[in-house]
């Protein structure tokens, strides 16, 4: 007997000291596992503004309605002095109202068989919460969640992007670029808890705080945006085009100001959204600008000394080269312009002339230098570097269409950004898109400062930019952008475009980029129509966009009306031109200089 | 320890014969105790002790249930400000405000004039605006499907040929009855897809 008790109490021995002793860290933490629960707080993502501060887009807390058939069927209201059972129907009918929905559709969520968990109805403001709440229904729970809006909508769409709705995970644009800043690191508290689901006191407890995500405050201009993009819009519809894009920069900064998509997508509304739609195309899509891209040729031309503003220039109706005939817009008679006429009236014929006597080395050092081939500094998700040939592949028909903006593509962005170089007197400010985040006690961090690239002397962008105001003068391209009472510089483009469908070329690119008034320009305004339904020429059909956004920003800045320019230009040379002149630019000069 | 075993030595010491108390008579009861100042003293202290103790809960307990119910107001407050500020971002969003101009018809500026307040002089010409400056407000993020109404009219025409086309041989076959749109002479695919394209707010059936 004594034995028996001696060799139970033993194998008891073994055991505890087993347990005690040499298990003794696994099975603390086995228990520690079980009591400890770990609680987790998110992190409320962080605003987007406007560069004056108005929300372009913002978090805000919102309920997931819940409910307990088993539960809400006991629901009792008090009628009088005696309580009364009005269960599932009776409930039905006090929530529906509040939570804006149809009586039988709630009631029959709240009598759903074999379940104790319904959801009733998500993204419930904390307001109408707090009502249903205060109801007293008994299984009716919220979970709370949060919502991101779009005040702007549309407008600003492609660029601002979008979280996924579930999760507030990015999806697209600046929301997906800053995920890192905007979204913050969600807290956690870890604590251990009795079988009762009390909080062990004394128990150790670790918290990690919440850190909120971080504001990021764009250049975009909310209500210069919302403009550009209703005038772009409704000329989008008008002319048929099948999408299209404007973009507003800064002169002094490069700061863009505003950029506008159409089609577009409502980041507030993604179930009734194409995909296609979400892409921001003024940064996205590069496609051949066209005439637009002649401002090129004619700031290296002007720089190396190959032309002075009136050097005269004989355009034939035809000219041969690579094996092709080249011919202008429309057939005309030999025409004897000036190196500005040849701008002004956009003659492709001219420009060649002009361009042939400039080294594609050369050229494409230029073009790399207005910013093209190469992605902006804004480095938007899906931008697109464009693609400018290396030198070496300036062989045939493609040597001479380059020269007037075609076999070679450029985003909205870079175009309007090359403008920019010769509004600001030769100095391209590279593009920036954020001006900054907020740190913890709310001042703004500014985004790093670009350093301005020198394009071209400031003299040859004070001539250049004089000479494009003819494009908009009585004998230009460009009647449409012109804005009564000021110098407006600019240049229109048509251009074919490559249809990445029919791996062809299919329609047209339109498009005017300009600012004004032209001594004196605070911004420089791009409008792109891609394959329009009504017409093709940049100027009727890109150019009111323009005259739209810019004499807003000329009556919003109050800009006082041009002065006449000391500069007198002309489109016409005067006189009849002479091909054996050794000033005067011909097909007769280029085959005496071998070209 | 050298300390304490120092200490205990002299307890080993040889014991000295204890001295014995005298003994003495004691009063069988003691007549006066005090003048009972010291146990007044206990029990006030007691007393005000325990009050104390019973503030100190009160106000304990009072501060809880102020904080419990600032912090519910806090919380109130907290969800209205942010509903607040939501309208607000709401209510001045350029699309909202245009929208809302637009329905007041107002309309953009027209062209001004300007002062030189130095000079004198002025510049530009100043004209009224007119209705002409409305600002049309685009709602819709893509361009209604312009292909649908193109389509549906020349299915509208198919079908009125057909429909024509049936009369003519029921005309023919002496047949007075009116043919029904989808027998024979009109393919049944016809009029089918007649009703979800004439829908005008339909899915774009492009073609191309």
């Amino acid at each position: 007997m004594l034995g028996v008790i001696l060799a139970v109490f033993t194998v008891f021995g073994v055991q505890l000291f087993r347990v005690q002793g040499l298990d003794a860290s696994a099975t603390q933490r086995a228990a520690m596992s079980k009591r400890s629960v770990k609680s987790v707080t998110p992190a409320m993502r962080g605003q987007i503004l406007d560069t004056n501060g108005r929300v372009l887009a913002e978090s805000v807390e919102r309920f997931t309605v819940v409910g307990d058939p088993v539960a809400i069927a006991q629901y009792q209201v008090k009628v009088g002095d005696v309580r009364e059972k009005v269960g599932a129907a009776g409930a039905a009918s006090d929530v529906a109202p509040l939570l804006g929905m149809d009586t039988s559709d709630l009631e029959a969520r709240f009598t759903r068989a074999g379940t104790r968990y319904v959801i009733v109805k998500k993204e419930v403001t904390p307001a109408v919460w707090r009502q249903v709440k205060a109801l007293g229904v008994p299984g009716i729970a919220a979970e709370r969640t949060a919502a991101r809006v779009y005040p702007l909508g549309m407008a600003l769409g492609p660029v601002v992007g979008v979280v996924r709705p579930s999760d507030q995970s990015p999806l697209s644009g600046i929301e997906y670029q800053f995920d890192r800043t905007l979204s913050g690191t969600p807290g956690t508290t870890v604590y251990e808890r009795a079988r009762d689901g009390y909080v062990i006191p004394g128990s150790e407890r670790v918290d990690t705080p919440v850190v909120n995500g971080r504001t990021v405050r764009l250049t975009i201009d909310a209500d210069l945006q919302w403009l550009a993009e209703n005038a772009l819009a409704k000329r989008v519809q008008d002319v048929g085009a099948k999408e299209g894009s404007a973009l507003v920069v800064e002169v002094a900064t490069g700061k863009v100001r505003a950029i506008a998509n159409y089609p577009s997508f409502d980041p507030n509304d993604l179930g009734h959204t194409n995909l296609d739609h979400m892409r921001n195309g003024a940064l996205d899509d590069a496609f051949e600008p066209g005439s637009t891209g002649k401002l090129i040729t004619f700031a290296a031309a002007l720089q190396e000394g190959v032309i002075t503003p009136g050097t005269g220039v004989i355009v034939p109706n035809r000219l041969p080269r690579a094996g092709m005939r080249f011919k202008d817009n429309e057939n005309h008679p030999t025409e004897y312009l000036t190196a500005t006429g040849v701008i002004a009236k956009s003659s492709n014929i001219g420009t060649m002339l002009i361009g042939e006597r400039i080294d594609p080395k050369v050229l494409v050092g230029y073009f790399h230098r207005f910013g093209l081939g190469s992605r902006s500094p804004i480095g938007f998700p899906g931008e697109s570097a464009g693609d400018v040939p290396a030198p070496k592949l300036w062989v045939g028909a493609s040597r001479y269409t380059r020269l007037f903006g075609q076999a070679y593509s450029a985003t909205g962005l870079q175009m309007t950004s090359a403008y920019q170089a010769i509004a600001n007197k030769g100095l391209r400010m590279p593009p920036t898109l954020v001006e900054g985040t907020m740190n913890d006690s709310g001042t703004l961090v500014p985004a790093p400062a670009q350093r301005g690239v020198r394009v071209v002397s400031e003299k040859t962008a004070t001539t250049l930019s004089r000479m494009i105001e003819e494009v908009t003068g009585p004998d230009g391209t460009a009647s449409d952008a012109r804005i009564k009472g000021y110098r407006v510089a600019g240049k229109t483009g048509t251009a074919d475009f490559y249809d990445q469908r029919t791996r062809g070329y299919n329609g047209f690119t339109a498009s005017f980029i300009g600012y004004a008034p032209a001594e004196a320009p605070k911004y420089v305004v791009g409008v792109f129509l891609h394959q329009p339904t009504a017409g093709m020429f940049g100027g009727a059909l890109a150019g009111p966009v323009f005259n739209q956004v810019m004499s807003y920003l000329i009556q919003r800045d109050g800009d006082p009306p041009s002065p006449k320019s000391s500069l007198d230009y002309h489109v016409w040379a005067g006189h009849k031109l002479s091909a054996s002149d050794p000033n005067v630019l011909s097909q007769a000069r280029a085959k005496r200089d071998g070209l | 320890m050298s300390q304490t075993i120092a200490t205990a030595r002299p307890l080993r010491a040889p014991r000295r014969v204890p001295s014995v108390a005298p003994l003495r008579v004691i009063p069988t009861r003691i007549g006066t105790s005090g003048n009972g100042a010291f146990g007044t003293l206990c029990i006030a202290l007691l007393t005000l002790g325990l009050v104390g103790l019973l503030l100190l809960n009160t106000a304990l307990a009072e501060g809880s249930l102020t904080l419990g119910s600032l912090q519910k107001e806090s919380r109130v407050l907290d969800a209205r400000a942010g509903a607040l500020s939501e309208q607000i971002a709401q209510a001045s969003s350029s699309n909202a405000l245009a929208a809302r101009a637009t329905s007041l018809g107002m309309v953009r500026a027209g062209q001004r004039g300007y002062i030189d307040l130095a000079s004198g002089k002025v510049s530009g010409t100043a004209y009224p605006a007119t209705t002409l400056q409305k600002v049309p407000i685009v709602v819709a993020p893509m361009p209604a499907p312009r292909v649908v109404t193109r389509l549906t009219s020349a299915l509208d025409g198919a079908t009125e040929a057909a429909v024509a086309a049936a009369r003519a041989v029921a005309r023919l076959a002496g047949t007075a009855a009116t043919p029904k749109v989808g027998e024979s002479a009109a393919p049944p695919s016809a009029t089918e897809t007649l009703d979800p394209i004439s829908k005008p707010a339909g899915s774009p059936a492009t073609t191309r």
